[in-house]
């Protein structure tokens, strides 16, 4: 299915490669990415602004990367209703989050900091025990700081829009609200390619262990949350990946997927694809959506930083 | 919604006698219009293991599923579902396959049996009879079971887990029935989750959450819903215990800012959206309602 979420998506996720790249780098160079926009691809119904100095590098390098402007340039071929407001701000916690009042995805300095300082991070250097019998914070075998860095941007970015899109379209939910935004962020993130899906699922998967990591014990609260646990959701993302590829997501699957989930896999990305085609295809124009599948995603480099 | 009155007085019905009138309210007669309208085709299969005979002996008396037969009469499908009761093999539930039979395990009719009180019991501060501890799993199971097969066979648009819109669906339902046969199917239901969630190993992996994630998203909807009716399970001016509803979640339950908001809300605004305004007979759901189906409650 070529579809909004191969571009738009992907938008989401070139602005989270762009993020990731300068973070990574803490060099950022916007020209690469910049170069790539399309002028006349901005959806009059996204609002952009990038607000507090608390985190003055970060505020910097996302403002210069123009990663906003690329969010909503990738959602132009999106009919949105009302306005949708996105904003980079500090929070006080380590969070994103979708204000349906104000309609506004904040995207909160203290998540992107996290995720630079620890779930980007070499294990070794986060000061734990090897001696712990939980998931351990920091990089998973296999994934490098780069993908780490993408791949969780990127998830939490489409995470946050598709509560937005739910609320702003009216799209009905029979699901959970947080385990249908991250389905949308996972199916967006295998619309354009498997060499970009590979890293935003990479990425996305090592987020959510190390959100285990943050919390080893299964208490109650967790049980209760309005969010599945960490690694159900993992598994859940992964598990989209290898139904819709399995021949790309294979390696990953046999080191992270529980044996007794794959066989459902292909059914439940069956299920995603068919929600996105009844309930959010039909808000997209086929034109821009055209000259947004014509950008150029990733970069060769973007992948190997 | 009264119907699924109908979907409790035959989980009632397994209760050996305590309601036994309630049962006898819907007669043969009664039901037979609904029933020749119903997409639904019904067959009790005979167990092998005779321990699970005496189970299969009372549901068929009881014609169980007869009656869940007619209470979704309303239901407009483009083929016929199959509902069964069987042996699973010792298992309490067969593993979803798309299309096939929608099967009532013996197994697990013989587990809610086995975790009802023999008379009170409690789960947190909600009182349950015998009765209910019978009827809210039974009902929840079947619906459950049902809204699942139909989601794939009406390719309904499912963002997020298809099996926790499924217990979305039903818990929708047994609210949306009356007020006491909801607290009566939800607390039914609460209890025989809060038990089960005992002893159930947690597979992170597994398609279908921890039957304890399960009896929060319960009870979530449920507050939703009814706040005073549900309020024992949250613990306001009182210490949290290992049942109630976390602090942490019930906010986004209640949603008192925003009642619109609430996850009953957006529930049932997806169901009239995906499921009523598409797939139910309206007329035929009113006659449904019409009938009285626990005369004593």
């Amino acid at each position: 299915m070529k579809s909004f979420a191969t571009t738009a998506i992907a938008a989401i996720a070139l602005a989270s490669l762009a993020v990731g790249a300068g973070l990574a780098q803490n060099k950022p160079d916007s020209s690469s990415v910049m170069k790539q926009q399309t002028p006349d691809l901005k959806n009059a119904n996204v609002v952009t602004r990038y607000t507090d100095w608390k985190y003055q590098a970060l505020y910097e390098r996302v403002k210069k990367r123009g990663v906003l402007e690329e969010i909503s340039e990738f959602l132009s071929p999106l009919k949105l209703k009302q306005k949708l407001i996105f904003e980079t701000t500090s929070c006080g916690v380590i969070n994103a989050f979708y204000d349906p009042t104000a309609q506004t995805v904040h995207l909160c300095y203290e998540m992107l900091d996290w995720i630079e300082n620890v779930a980007a991070a070499s294990p070794d250097k986060l000061g734990q025990g090897s001696a712990s019998n939980g998931p351990r914070r920091g990089l998973l075998p296999g994934v490098t700081r780069a993908e780490a860095i993408v791949g969780a941007i990127g998830g939490v970015a489409l995470h946050e829009t598709g509560h937005a899109i739910f609320d702003i379209q009216e799209i009905p939910r029979l699901g959970r609200e947080e385990d249908a935004a991250d389905m949308v962020a996972g199916f967006v993130m295998l619309q354009f390619g498997s060499e970009v899906a590979r890293v935003m699922i990479k990425g996305m998967f090592n987020m959510t262990h190390n959100w285990a990591a943050e919390t080893p014990n299964i208490s109650a609260a967790l049980l209760a949350d309005s969010h599945s646990l960490a690694l159900q959701r993992g598994f859940a993302i992964l598990c989209l990946a290898y139904g819709k590829d399995p021949e790309t997501f294979k390696d990953l699957a046999q080191a992270w997927l529980p044996p007794a989930r794959q066989p459902s896999c292909a059914r439940e990305y069956r299920q995603a694809e068919n929600a996105f085609r009844k309930t959010i295809l039909p808000d997209v124009d086929p034109v821009l959506l055209k000259k947004v599948q014509q950008m150029q995603i990733l970069r060769p480099d973007d992948s190997k930083l | 919604m009264r119907t699924l009155q109908y979907a409790v007085a035959i989980a009632v019905g397994l209760s050996s006698g305590l309601l036994a009138s309630i049962a006898a309210a819907q007669d043969s007669a009664t039901l037979k219009p609904f029933r020749d309208k119903s997409m639904i085709k019904i067959e009790y299969k005979a167990p092998s293991d005779k321990k699970l005979e005496p189970i299969y002996q009372r549901l068929k008396a009881r014609e169980v599923l007869e009656r869940l037969q007619a209470f979704l009469a309303p239901l407009r499908l483009p083929q016929p579902l199959n509902l069964v009761t069987a042996e699973c093999g010792g298992q309490i539930e067969l593993p979803y396959q798309p299309g096939a039979p929608v099967t009532i395990c013996y197994e697990y009719v013989g587990l809610i049996e086995q975790a009802a009180p023999s008379r009170l019991g409690t789960v947190g501060q909600a009182v349950v009879t015998q009765d209910i501890a019978l009827v809210g799993p039974f009902v929840q199971f079947s619906l459950r079971s049902v809204a699942r097969q139909l989601i794939d066979m009406l390719e309904l648009p499912v963002w997020g887990n298809a099996e926790d819109a499924a217990d979305s669906l039903a818990a929708l339902i047994m609210l949306e029935v009356s007020p006491q046969i909801a607290q009566k199917t939800i607390f039914g239901t609460a209890y025989f989750f809060a038990k089960a969630g005992q002893t159930e190993k947690l597979d992170l992996g597994a398609v279908r959450p921890h039957i304890a994630q399960r009896y929060f998203n319960l009870l979530c909807i449920a507050v939703g819903s009814d706040l005073v009716r549900y309020s024992v399970f949250l613990p306001i001016d009182r210490q949290e215990g290992p049942v109630d509803l976390p602090k942490n979640r019930y906010g986004h339950c209640l949603q008192l800012a925003a009642p619109e908001r609430s996850e009953y809300s957006q529930i049932k605004y997806a169901f009239h959206q995906l499921i009523r305004d598409k797939y139910v007979d309206l007329p035929l759901l009113k006659q449904v309602r019409t009938i009285e189906w626990l005369a004593d409650d």
